[in-house]
């Protein structure tokens, strides 16, 4: 069989050309998916700062905020055998201004103390080293803000302005980010939890490995709740969203790679169960003389593995690429840290060409059950026109994949509540498209029965040719009908999902968004009780400030599954919260959210069963739990809760301890624009603010949304390209082959005008069907979504996607089908109808 | 109603088969009762006007579909109650077959469409085998051809060779000349009588051309879906006749005609 298979792949190479290029685009795909869960994995992040130290010692990472370490560790790690210095790191926000303005991203914790430069190899330029009231500054940071040694600087420090000289420039390799080093004094100063380090570096005395130097030092260190990174996991204490990112990018690579392997199993049993009809002559006469429908099966299955075998070879030098463009993208914009070094090793090479050999095999497993059924007498007719394609195991799936595509939606509709019910839509969408893929032949059927009078009508006799082969060769139309439902299916449910989503989270902030203006901090934050002096500037009525972090609530679930799902904590300032905080309360009040105290949302409360003036067990972004009382309730849409607490209580357990915004309401009879003019003022005086009205703060909003939201853009975009792919060589297939069929028609007179007339009410006929079952398929996916999100079934977003999928749909089709098509005709009839 | 007679010696026999495709209320009625034997080392024409379920009897023959009822014994091992996997062993080993058009792979050289249904049996063909065969039927120089390169004739040929090659009990041929010119059908039908005088092969063939049939030793008629006779020694103009008359007279039964 192995031979007759490799002679037929020789001699029908084109006919094998769209199960290669549906498995490579799909091997290509999975492999880049790979890559990605592989970085993910990994999470790599090499040490700029801290690149000289061997081992670096932090306190927990497993939180939303990091836990700090005792500083009299310090000198307990200098003791342990191999080390050879220990070096505390003490980071915080700071930024240099220029003209009032912060020269670096604000964000970013720069500053530092100057101990901590030896960890990170800094040499000093120019200049000495920082004395108190001094700083030393990074060559790039220093030629942005155009200063030099001697000069004079403002730099807001945790919020705060104040004014240095400028000691010396320093510089290093491969440090990226800014750096301002302060001297102790100064650090003991802006530090306000002066016995506390962010991390500490340790170095090995000459001889000792950084491994030795880490089992040596989690032995001393065993009864610290410490965490010990070597290697490229000490990144990890600079950049911290990287592990976050990292496991962001292990969901997306995994439902994407998903989706790729289910399209290309799909689409692979769509073109093998196309060639296999085509092939029924074949088939018939290797039946006849004493083929078995083993035999059959195992050729096909060789054939196609061949194919897949060639195809993970093909994939494999784009797989990389791909694997790092998708990355590149994601880091741009803003899912994965940049910080994240690229992997692809072998592994994700390896379970490519694993799954399309895999997927090569389930379609070939699939279609050899038509393939084996050929009957042996079909080799003696001309053509077999109409075959049977029931079979109890194609009835028993297509119910197994219509029931799972059921439960499904269901489950999505009743339990999954909010953004998370979109993971579920992408396998529902699949499911469906699979039992009515099964069932493609029968539905062929209906839709003939439907579209047979409109068609007749508008297209004359094409029309009814077209009906007539329709009808006749069903398993041939819905074998083309089928990658048109999935392409118009996937792509309409995968494009609303992310506007339905974004509208959503729009929504939910756009209609608790209170206050008039906000002063938003653009130096890393900056201390709550700035608020006050807020509070007495002319025109403001309330002004709460926002200290934002994360956090969740203890229960039996999480006692039992240690899976914690952390919800964000805001820490807002009592006075005033009422009128400004972004939360529409249903009962208590704001103004109680003084010391111990929580306030939820009605959702949340019933789901852990808790009730205003409650105490519940309320744990902090640094993981510290306390006792709160539930002071008050809110409403908030599914998958949008948060919690509210005093911001004096969220603010000492988060990684800066700085408020990122002030809401303020204007007092009544004050006009926004006066109010902004006033805020405006304000932040003239206190560089590192900024003032954002409602449209700004919205358009913010909106653009901090938009940077996941386009990701998901670009991943849905690949796999609907791909299905477009598999689309079009379906169509080209199937249409080439009928050269025969054409040559009898033009012989008996039809003319080539007559042929293209027919094919186009033919391609209008299963595009027409595709996109019908199409948009059924994408029904069962968004309504049930849509419903999970905001209790409305219809999606949201613009008509002219919908439009757009349909449009290109019809569009490709009819060039898919019309351009084989002319091709065909160019061979004269004659030599046409007499070579097989 | 007539019937053949049978005899101890033949290859294939089928005893009062009856076809009905459809459901049994609603279905045509292809093969009604036919019970005939194909004698060893004979060269055997069924003829019939269309419709008359010739090439359905050819088939239940030759286990490539299951009568309704009755029973088919090749070699005289009873066929009809043979499932899938056996009965295509059986067509594999016992017998061979050369159809009207599409008779070979068009991806495989004329030396291995030949080897086929060996190599589907698991086996190697016997070395000089393959050359044998090839020679009987004169397509020695075109060994490395592929079929799109072969002539109809040449292509039937090798479909000979085939059928040769497994040294089958029967040759089955369904209008096996059907789509040649009348020269090379002769040369066809030559080639299957040698292999029945010379060969010791045994062959049967469906056709309507009272041309082809008078190559055979013996003719049997169906009309209906019935036996309705047979010619032995027949002559083109004897048999052209009788089918004249099966054909006016339509689906009524005939007698017997000799």
């Amino acid at each position: 069989m192995l031979l007759l298979a490799l002679r037929t792949l020789r001699y029908r190479a084109g006919g094998f050309v769209a199960s290669f290029v549906a498995l490579f685009f799909g091997t290509v795909l999975v492999m880049a998916c790979g890559g990605l869960m592989e970085t993910g994995i990994r999470t790599a992040v090499p040490p700029q700062r801290l690149v000289a130290a061997d081992v670096v010692v932090t306190g927990d990472q497993s939180h939303p905020e990091p836990i700090r370490l005792d500083a009299t560790l310090v000198t307990r790690i200098r003791s342990v055998p191999g080390v050879a210095d220990a070096v505390p790191d003490v980071s915080f926000p700071a930024a240099l201004l220029r003209d009032g303005m912060p020269v670096t991203d604000g964000d970013q914790q720069i500053g530092h103390a100057w101990a901590s430069a030896a960890l990170g190899r800094y040499g000093i330029r120019d200049g000495a080293a920082p004395a108190e009231h001094e700083i030393a500054v990074d060559t790039a940071t220093a030629t942005r803000a155009g200063v030099g040694v001697g000069d004079q600087v403002d730099v807001v420090v945790r919020g705060t302005p104040a004014r240095f000289r400028v000691s010396g420039v320093v510089s290093a390799d491969q440090i990226i980010a800014g750096a301002l080093f302060f001297a102790e004094p100064d650090v003991a100063r802006i530090v306000p939890a002066g016995d506390q380090v962010d991390a500490i570096g340790v170095l090995a005395a000459p001889g000792f490995q950084s491994g030795q130097l880490r089992d040596a030092l989690a032995t001393a260190l065993k009864d610290t709740p410490t965490t010990l990174l070597t290697g490229d996991e000490r990144g990890l204490a600079e950049f911290a969203s990287a592990a976050d990112g990292g496991e962001t990018m292990i969901v997306l690579a995994g439902v994407f790679g998903g989706l790729a392997v289910l399209v290309a199993i799909f689409v692979v049993a769509s073109i093998l169960g196309l060639s296999v009809q085509q092939r029924q002559q074949e088939m018939a006469l290797l039946r006849a003389i004493g083929g078995t429908p083993g035999q059959l099966r195992r050729l096909l299955l060789g054939e196609t593995m061949m194919i897949g075998l060639l195809a993970a070879a093909a994939a494999y030098p784009f797989g990389r690429p791909v694997g790092r463009f998708l990355f590149d993208q994601l880091a741009d914009g803003g899912v994965a840290p940049p910080a994240i070094v690229f992997h692809q090793g072998f592994v994700p090479t390896l379970v490519g060409s694993a799954v399309t050999m895999l997927t090569a095999l389930l379609a070939a497993w699939a279609a050899g059950w038509a393939a084996a059924r050929t009957r042996p007498t079909e080799a003696l007719v001309e053509a077999g026109l109409q075959r049977r394609w029931v079979s109890w195991p194609r009835i028993l799936f297509a119910v197994l994949f219509l029931a799972g595509g059921m439960a499904l939606t269901l489950v999505t509709a009743l339990v999954m509540k909010g953004p998370v019910a979109a993971s579920t839509a992408g396998p529902t969408a699949m499911l469906w498209a699979t039992g009515f893929a099964l069932l493609g032949p029968g539905l062929t059927r209906v839709i003939v029965l439907v579209l047979y009078v409109p068609l007749r009508a508008m297209c004359g006799l094409s029309g009814h040719l077209a009906l007539l082969n329709a009808r006749t060769r069903r398993i041939r139309t819905a074998g083309m009908i089928m990658p048109i439902m999935l392409a118009t299916g996937l792509a309409t449910s995968l494009l609303y999902l992310q506007t339905s989503q974004s509208e959503a989270a729009d929504r939910a902030y756009t209609e608790n968004l209170r206050a008039d203006a906000a002063l938003v901090s653009t130096a890393g934050g900056f201390p709550v009780n700035l608020v006050r002096s807020v509070r007495t500037l002319p025109g403001v009525g309330q002004a709460s400030a926002v200290v934002n972090s994360e956090g969740y609530l203890e229960s039996e679930e999480v006692a039992e599954t240690g899976y914690r799902e952390t919800v964000p904590l805001q820490g807002i300032t009592a006075d005033g919260a009422d009128r400004t905080a972004p939360v529409a309360l249903t009962a208590g009040t704001l103004a109680d959210l003084r010391g111990d105290t929580v306030a939820l949302a009605t959702t949340s409360a019933r789901h852990f069963g808790y009730e205003l003036g409650d105490t519940v067990p309320l744990w902090l972004g640094d993981n510290t739990r306390v006792s709160a009382k539930v002071v008050a309730l809110f409403a908030a849409r599914h998958g949008f809760e948060t919690m509210l607490a005093p911001a004096e209580l969220v603010a000492p357990h988060t990684r800066t301890g700085l408020a990122q915004e002030i809401l303020v309401r204007a007092a009544p009879g004050v006009a926004p624009g006066t109010l902004i003019a006033t805020l405006a003022d304000f932040a003239a005086d206190h560089p590192g603010l900024r003032v954002a009205g409602q449209d700004t703060l919205r358009s913010a909003h909106a653009e901090q949304e938009q940077t996941g939201v386009w990701i998901n853009y670009l991943l849905a975009f690949m796999i609907i390209c791909y299905t477009v792919i598999s689309l079009v060589n379906t169509l080209i297939v199937a249409t080439a082959e009928r050269r025969r069929e054409f040559a009898v028609q033009r012989l008996i007179g039809t003319t080539r005008g007559q042929v293209l007339g027919m094919m186009s009410a033919e391609a209008v006929l299963v595009v027409v069907g595709g996109i019908i079952l199409g948009t059924l398929v994408s029904i069962t996916t968004l309504v049930p979504f849509n419903l999970a999100l905001s209790d409305s079934p219809l999606p949201h977003g613009p008509l002219w996607i919908y439009l757009a999928v349909t449009g290109s749909a019809a569009a490709l089709t009819l060039l898919a089908t019309l351009l084989p098509t002319l091709y065909a005709l160019r061979t004269p009839p004659v030599a046409a109808s007499t070579t097989p | 109603m007539a019937t053949s007679r049978i005899a101890v010696d033949d290859v294939v026999r089928l005893d009062a088969v009856r076809k009905v495709y459809g459901n049994s209320r609603t279905g045509v009625v292809a093969l009604d009762s036919v019970s005939i034997g194909f004698r060893r080392h004979t060269f055997t024409a069924v003829m019939g006007p269309s419709g008359s379920g010739k090439s359905t009897c050819l088939h239940c023959a030759a286990g490539l579909d299951t009568p309704t009822s009755g029973s088919v014994t090749l070699d005289g091992r009873e066929i009809t109650k043979l499932g899938e996997r056996e009965l295509t062993i059986l067509r594999r080993e016992r017998i061979g077959f050369v159809f009207q058009a599409f008779n070979l792979l068009p991806a495989l050289t004329v030396v291995e469409n030949i080897a086929l249904p060996v190599r589907l049996a698991g086996r190697r063909p016997r070395r000089g085998a393959v050359d044998t065969v090839l020679e009987q039927v004169g397509l020695s120089e075109r060994r490395k051809h592929r079929p799109g390169e072969l002539s109809g004739g040449q292509q039937q040929r090798v479909a000979i060779a085939r059928a040769l090659i497994t040294q089958p009990s029967v040759i089955f041929g369904d209008e096996p000349t059907g789509a040649l010119d009348a020269y090379t059908a002769l040369e066809i039908l030559d080639l299957l009588r040698q292999a029945v005088r010379s060969g010791g092969q045994t062959v049967v063939i469906v056709t309507h051309d009272p041309v082809v049939a008078a190559h055979a030793d013996r003719v049997v008629f169906l009309a209906g879906g019935r036996f309705v006779g047979e010619i032995l020694e027949p002559t083109a103009q004897v048999l052209a006749e009788q089918m004249i008359k099966l054909g006016t007279q339509g689906r009524t039964p005939a007698g017997q005609v000799s």
